[in-house]
């Protein structure tokens, strides 16, 4: 097994501000029009989180849950070393994915990816792997993925007109995340470098078929 | 729920109460007794209050109205047939159903259909609602005017007339949790439903003309692969019903209740089949019908060709079916010949014909022993159809409960650790209690006679027990006491006393917790048993019995040995034996062809039987029985056997493996060849007809590979002249598997228990690289030395080593985590467990094995985008309630390590007679000496059989010819000289080795017997290994025969 050791503490520390996020999403996820009440006002609510030095936003209607650390899971034969392995959510099985690498290029990627390689031993897989803080849980039925995140910051309540087109040289000195998985980025009150508005649908469709087995003469 | 959604669910359960309605309907007309057809109506009424309950839901007052007076007339059909029932009269069945009832339900599912094609709701026509009037009129129910078209409040006022499965779709229609709803495949079906063909009415003169809305032929072009696949798995499931209702009727020719149910299905098939576009299958099952309505209308039923007929039109069906499943059509030979056959049933027959067809009355049918009342009685159980993925759903969750039962199993242990926690520190708060107590007595005690507070002496006391300073002055001071007193009392002394309180109120406390905890653990533990049980009467809900394909197979023996002229009779044994239903579908080709095969290659022709003294009628025979969580099944015969020389040969040939390595090969690896593709023994003794008959283009290999799918196994035993058994082993159930874990690199695996041989602890030095002979990214190969377990050490949970094992073995051997894809630290390889690969030993390296018992655990699939080969699923591990993964072994090898490889480098087996040596032949006057060499030769792998003198030896070599005589010199009878001499004069010992072994160590008798043709001349005493070294070394010059 791995996983985090301290999940019980992250637990304990959860912030009011997390554990108001949590209510938001059960709000979502029970059908309450969380996004009604802004859509009348042209706003759609994003999760700000950061993977490494990357601010991220990812619609809150994609969101099914947010887990407290990186569960405990096993590692999956024949897998990309991004794909941590996979956990038990309640019936689900679900496949714990770190996106960087699909999502961005530069120094940054490489280095979980070579940490990720260097430590390709069953249980022993999240020994070098970055501990995450959180794990986004998104898709819908059996296409469901958790994806592990760094950082998350706050809900943000954003105006589509507010987005500015993508492009890499957007952020000077941060890791560029391939274009196709943007579809703009916020100036946000509060950071320094722009935040990425992640196409969330796009990232887990290539991811899922980035972890299916191959034929063997592939 | 959004509005299309809503409009989905509604027409596809409509279209299902109104399924269901229809078949109780054909219930009413098929079932025996008046009860069953009295139910039938009653269910008939019952789910007509739910179509109308679902129409009124929906604001569809025309079809909530013809519900309504459908269930009305058929409460009062239910009525009448109740009252003639009891007066003893009796009615066609058909007159039972309100008139019109047919044409009322017609008109209701073209009512749905056009909704469907309209993608809405919509009011219907004037010409509708005439028709409404008229059904309604006709149904002799006709609304009252306050009625006509108006809700009805009280339709289900009392909601105990509602049957489960109608509360059931309400529920579903309430909250969607009755099965899970996939949008994509609701709109598919709904699409499916706008495009059938439009409503058929019946006019007077009986013919079926289109009403409403008929499709132009290019709507109806298309139809969802999806569906075919689906009706093709039903119609499996009717041909095996029919396969059992043309038997029963074999063996009751011209019964008329048993041909209106194979005209029922034959309906169904042709029906549906052309729904799904497979003309061919239907034109057969149109011609089935003809058949079995001409039968009805008059033509002689009872005959044989009519019988027959029906029986060839089981194959026919069958065959096409296979072409359906591949998208195909039949040939279209079949077709023609369900024509011809049709023909040939309905011919009118002369007398002569009658006579020559009937049978003797009390000649047995061939079909006498197929349907036992049990087995009867087993067909009319009521099955509720489940879908798969409903049950996999529910076992999912059974499974997450079982994960959840462990964490509260868990936290039971934490509550009891921190509940003797709490007993010590009470206690020790007790204790300090007494002791401030006794540092600060009281001056004007309140306490005991030495003037201190009490506090109590156990935590088991009950809070009255506990001595309190107002409840315990001593006598002496209580005379003195004096409210004024109290006031002398120091603020230590206040405090002392609360303190004492205070522990008495934890202890009261702390009684009633443990008290309430305890109560909680027994319900705990209820709690824990009934969710087992849950599990277990859940996985039992997959579960089928053989007997279900018992009679095809008997069907198909029968038939195959009447087309191919021999006599051979079917045995079953076990036929009650459960099994997953999945498996069960799955194994029912692969039972069948080898059934086919025995009867084919197996049986010998009468003639030839008796000629080897025979009985003339062969037995084809299948038993099933459970073996732990498996099930076996063999088939087998005691027809020819198989010649695993003949095998070896054609290995050989195909270049499958060398001729050195076949002299080491035992006889079950030998006859394992059967299963590779293109390897056969099939010869002369096979008639082109026969392998036609048994082939179907799948051979043993394809059978093999199902087997494999299914996670089983197959092999076969053989004895020449006596038969040969195929023997099938399979889970009972893929929902779940016994399991050995073991952990490596850190990570818990579960390994299928029954694919492991016996595990065994890694000794320091056992492990020896081998360099591999091509890369194989990062897999290393060891040489592993090994000591199996005695059948003592096996007691254990471990798989017993069957036979006496040797006391080490060499064993080719690879770290699991490696054949996984994962690295592996080789010096934390402390255990083998060892799996059979290719009828081959080879040892999986880990670093621990789970201690205890076998864990029968239950195996959720991976999603689609995680499955692998190597992981057959995953299992909730109870202690933490996470997840091990199933790992195949056999899969993980193979994906890493070439099959090829593996195989050419066979190692010995340790229960199995060597073929290299199929016969050593011990010819010694002295029993010693036979006994002592027999033991030996034994143990080192060969076969033996023994003579006393030359004379008995000689008739040993008739039976058997030997690979090697160990020949004694003197003798009685025949010395060993004499025989050497007979043996080297006759040309059918040519090729058989000889050794002397005698005391007779001088030079001139050596000389004398390698003149005479001795191959060696070993004298006694003469150590075993030389002896052995011998034999080998000759056996190495001779090839196999």
């Amino acid at each position: 097994m791995t996983g985090s050791d301290g999940a019980a503490g992250a637990h304990d520390a959860f912030s009011a501000q997390e554990q108001m996020l949590l209510r938001e999403l059960e709000r979502a996820e029970a059908g309450a029009a969380l996004a009604s009440t802004s859509a009348d006002e042209g706003m759609e609510e994003h999760l700000l989180f950061w993977l490494g030095e990357t601010l991220c936003l990812a619609p809150l209607a994609l969101l099914r849950e947010v887990l407290p650390g990186a569960p405990p899971h096993v590692a999956l034969p024949f897998s990309p070393t991004w794909l941590w392995g996979i956990f038990p959510l309640r019936t689900d099985l679900v496949a714990l994915v770190d996106p960087a690498p699909l999502l961005l290029h530069g120094p940054q990627a490489a280095r979980r990816m070579t940490e990720g390689e260097s430590s390709r031993v069953a249980g022993r897989s999240g020994a070098n792997q970055i501990e995450p803080q959180r794990a986004l849980v998104v898709g819908e039925g059996e296409q469901v993925i958790a994806l592990v995140a760094d950082h998350l910051g706050a809900i943000c309540a954003l105006r589509q007109e507010d987005r500015e087109p993508y492009t890499p040289d957007t952020t000077p000195g941060a890791p560029s995340p391939r274009q196709k998985y943007v579809a703009g980025v916020y100036h946000l009150p509060n950071q320094s470098q722009p935040a990425l508005a992640l196409q969330i649908k796009r990232l887990c469709d290539d991811i899922f078929a980035a972890i299916e087995e191959r034929p063997a003469d592939e | 729920m959004s509005d299309a959604e809503s409009f989905s669910r509604f027409i596809v359960e409509m279209q299902a109460l109104l399924s269901a309605i229809e078949s109780h309907c054909a219930e009413v007309t098929r079932v025996e007794t008046s009860n069953e057809r009295l139910l039938a109506l009653r269910e008939i009424a019952r789910l007509a209050h739910a179509v109308a309950a679902l129409a009124l839901a929906f604001d569809v007052d025309d079809l909530r109205s013809l519900a309504e007076a459908l269930a009305r007339s058929t409460t009062e059909a239910a009525a009448d047939a109740n009252t003639n029932s009891a007066a003893g009269t009796t009615h066609h069945d058909d007159a039972l159903m309100p008139p019109g009832w047919r044409d009322t339900l017609d008109f209701m599912r073209w009512r749905v259909r056009c909704f469907a094609r309209a993608g809405q709701l919509e009011l219907p026509t004037a010409q509708d609602l005439t028709r409404i009037r008229w059904l309604t009129r006709t149904l002799q129910a006709p609304l009252s005017e306050a009625h006509h078209f108006a809700a009805s409040p009280d339709l289900f006022s009392d909601a105990s007339e509602l049957e489960l499965e109608e509360r059931a779709l309400l529920k579903a229609f309430s909250t969607a949790s009755i099965r899970k709803r996939d949008p994509q495949a609701d709109a598919r079906l709904l699409a499916s439903i706008a495009e059938t063909p439009a409503y058929m009415a019946r006019t007077d003169s009986g013919a079926d003309v289109p009403v409403y809305g008929a499709l132009s032929d290019d709507e109806l072009d298309e139809v969802e692969p999806e569906f075919q696949f689906k009706f093709v798995q039903e119609a499996h499931g009717q041909l095996r019903e029919l396969g059992r209702l043309i038997m029963e009727y074999e063996r009751r020719p011209g019964d008329m209740r048993t041909l209106d149910q194979i005209g029922s299905i034959a309906h169904t098939i042709k029906g549906n089949a052309g729904l799904m576009r497979f003309p061919g299958l239907s034109t057969i099952g149109q011609n089935l019908l003809d058949v079995v309505r001409g039968g009805q209308e008059g033509a002689d039923a009872s005959s044989s060709d009519f019988v027959r007929a029906l029986g060839r039109f089981l194959g026919l069906l069958d065959q096409a079916l296979v072409a359906a499943e591949k998208l195909k059509e039949p040939a279209p030979a079949l077709i023609e010949e369900s024509q011809r056959l049709c023909d040939t049933a309905l011919r009118p027959q002369s007398d002569a014909d009658r006579a020559a067809n009937q049978s003797p009355p009390d000649a047995p049918s061939r079909f006498a022993d197929v349907a036992s009342d049990d087995d009867t009685a087993a067909q009319r159980e009521l099955v509720l159809r489940i879908e798969e993925h409903s049950l996999d759903l529910l076992m999912n969750q059974l499974s997450a409960l079982a994960a959840n039962r462990g964490a509260v199993t868990r936290n039971r242990s934490e509550i009891a650790r921190a509940q003797a926690e709490m007993h010590a520190t009470i206690a020790r708060l007790r204790e300090k209690s007494a002791q401030i107590a006794d540092a600060h007595p009281l001056t004007f005690g309140v306490g005991d006679s030495a003037g201190r507070f009490a506090v109590p002496d156990t935590l088991d006391g009950a809070p009255g027990d506990v001595a309190t300073p107002s409840a315990t002055p001593s006598g002496a001071l209580r005379a003195s006491w004096s409210n004024l007193q109290l006031e002398q009392y120091t603020e230590m002394d206040t405090a002392l006393r609360a303190l004492a309180e205070v522990v008495t109120d934890v202890t009261a406390n702390y009684t009633d917790l443990n008290s309430l905890l305890n109560q909680l653990g027994q319900l705990t533990e209820t709690q824990e048993t009934l969710s087992r049980d849950i599990q277990d009467d859940a996985m039992s809900i997959r579960l089928a019995r053989l007997v279900e394909i018992i009679p095809r197979l008997r069907y198909t023996v029968n038939s195959a040995s009447s087309t191919m002229g021999k006599q051979v009779g079917f045995d079953a044994q076990g036929a009650r034996t459960e099994i997953d239903r999945l498996l069960l579908e799955e194994l029912e080709h692969p039972l069948i062809h080898l059934a086919l095969n025995a009867v084919a290659h197996g049986i010998e022709a009468p003639e030839e039987r008796e000629e080897q003294g025979k009985p003339r009628e062969g037995r084809v025979w299948i038993n099933a029985y459970n073996l732990g969580s498996d099930v076996v099944i063999e088939v087998g015969d005691d027809g020819r056997g198989v010649n695993p020389y003949q095998l070896v040969g054609a290995a050989i040939g195909a270049q499958l493996i060398s001729s050195e390595d076949a002299r080491t090969l035992s006889q079950a690896q030998a006859l394992s060849f059967m299963f590779h593709s293109g390897i056969t023994t099939i010869q002369q003794h096979t008639a082109g007809r026969d392998r036609a008959m048994a082939g179907h283009g799948v051979g043993l290999a394809d059978v093999a590979r199902a087997i494999h799918q299914l996670k089983g196994s197959i092999s076969l035993r053989s004895e020449r002249g006596k038969g040969t058994v195929f023997q099938i082993r399979v889970p009972v159930s893929l929902s779940t598997a016994p399991v050995l874990e073991v952990s490596a690199e850190g990570q818990i695996f579960a390994l299928p228990f029954a694919m492991v041989e016996y595990s065994a602890m890694v000794e320091p030095g056992a492990l020896q690289p081998v360099e591999p002979t091509e890369p194989r990214g990062g897999l290393r190969e060891w040489q592993l030395t090994l000591t199996p377990p005695t059948r003592a050490d096996a007691e254990s949970a471990e798989p017993a080593a069957e036979e006496s094992a040797p006391a080490s073995v060499e064993l080719r051997a690879y770290a699991l985590a490696e054949t996984l894809g994962f690295q592996q630290d080789a010096s934390a390889l402390r255990r083998a467990v060892v799996v059979q690969l290719h009828g081959q030993q080879v040892a999986l390296l880990v670093e621990s094995v789970g201690e205890g018992d076998v864990r029968v655990a239950t195996v959720r699939p991976l999603p689609p985008h995680l499955r692998r080969r190597v992981v057959r699923g995953a299992i909730v591990l109870p202690e933490d309630g996470q997840v091990a993964l199933l790992i195949d072994p056999l899969e993980a090898l193979a994906q890493r390590v070439t099959g090829a490889q593996i195989m050419l480098r066979p190692t010995p087996s340790r229960a199995e007679p060597r073929m290299a040596a199929p016969c050593v032949l011990i010819v010694d006057d002295s029993v010693t000496i036979r006994k002592s060499l027999e033991q030996t030769l034994n143990q080192a792998g060969f076969k033996t059989t023994l003579a006393r003198d030359g004379i008995e030896a000689l008739e040993r070599m008739e039976a058997e010819l030997p690979r090697v005589v160990i020949l004694d010199v003197e003798m009685p009878r025949l010395s060993g000289f004499e025989l050497l001499a007979i043996m080297r004069d006759s040309p059918q010992y040519t090729q058989t080795r000889v050794v002397m072994l005698t005391s007779r160590a001088a030079d001139k008798h050596r000389d004398f017997a390698l003149a005479n043709g001795a191959d060696a001349y070993l004298v006694k005493p003469c150590p075993q290994e030389i002896l052995i070294e011998t034999i080998r070394s000759l056996l190495t010059e001779s090839e196999p025969e």
